[in-house]
């Protein structure tokens, strides 16, 4: 099996794992900071482009990636963005020294401090998958 | 096990509970709460402030473990506070009116209801 399908395999079983856990959660995405999914759960049944959601994160990963370092000299953890119908949240993280964002929707339920902590418990289980063991 | 409703519900019903959260350390800010009469989005941001100092003080004196629990008295008012063993991040919040409730009673029932808090 290759590395990006072992790879896959564990992002399936995470995924799962988090949107099992709470219906509350819409859409989990990973993609890559210059705009190309890897993977994604998505609860909605139409309405959902992939490819547009991944190119967004890395819109917005460039975008709170230059205020914060290029202006404030911080380092970009997460980017929120809240609506009446629920928030989104995009998590900066790194793979095998490669830049990558993470992306979570939920519904007006799951509150920004909930949504807070599963995207970021989910980035840190991301980052601990033994890229060794997988390749 | 009981969800973040259940354990705030549980925890008003606590004598003399005046409000009550949950609340995510890391950020300051209140996953749930309950009661009134205190501005609980400024207390889970102000006492998250607490629990971080205390964290840094244990880490700077070289002990290890964790926090059970930190008691406050004021002139009216008991707080509790209660870091999560199941939920890392987060703690538990509790305050009590001072002449309507009993500490011992209240802090046991707060570990009660931290222990059957479930992984949010």
């Amino acid at each position: 099996m290759s590395f990006n399908n072992m790879l896959s395999e564990r992002l399936i079983d995470l995924f799962d794992d988090y949107s099992n856990n709470d219906n509350a959660i819409e859409i989990i995405s990973l993609a890559t900071t210059d705009g190309f999914p890897v993977h994604h759960f998505s609860r909605l049944h139409e309405g959902f482009d992939v490819e547009t959601m991944a190119a967004a994160a890395s819109t917005l990963y460039s975008v709170s990636n230059a205020v914060t370092k290029q202006i404030l000299s911080k380092s970009f953890k997460i980017t929120f963005i809240e609506s009446e119908q629920g928030n989104v949240a995009f998590v900066a993280l790194q793979l095998n020294d490669k830049d990558f964002v993470l992306s979570m929707s939920a519904k007006s339920n799951m509150n920004i401090a909930n949504l807070r902590l599963l995207i970021n418990r989910l980035a840190n289980e991301i980052g601990d998958i033994d890229l060794a063991d997988v390749a | 096990m009981s969800n973040l409703n259940d354990a705030v519900k549980n925890l008003m019903e606590i004598d003399g509970a005046i409000g009550c959260a949950v609340v995510d350390y890391t950020s300051g800010m209140l996953l749930g709460s309950a009661g009134s009469g205190v501005d609980l989005e400024m207390a889970a941001a102000g006492n998250s402030e607490v629990v971080k100092a205390k964290l840094k003080t244990m880490k700077s004196l070289g002990i290890t473990g964790n926090i059970e629990d930190i008691l406050i008295t004021l002139d009216t008012q008991l707080h509790i506070i209660r870091p999560s063993t199941t939920n890392e991040g987060l703690f538990i919040y509790l305050v009590l009116d001072k002449k309507n409730s009993n500490l011992a009673l209240a802090r046991r029932k707060t570990a009660d209801i931290e222990s059957a808090l479930q992984r949010v």
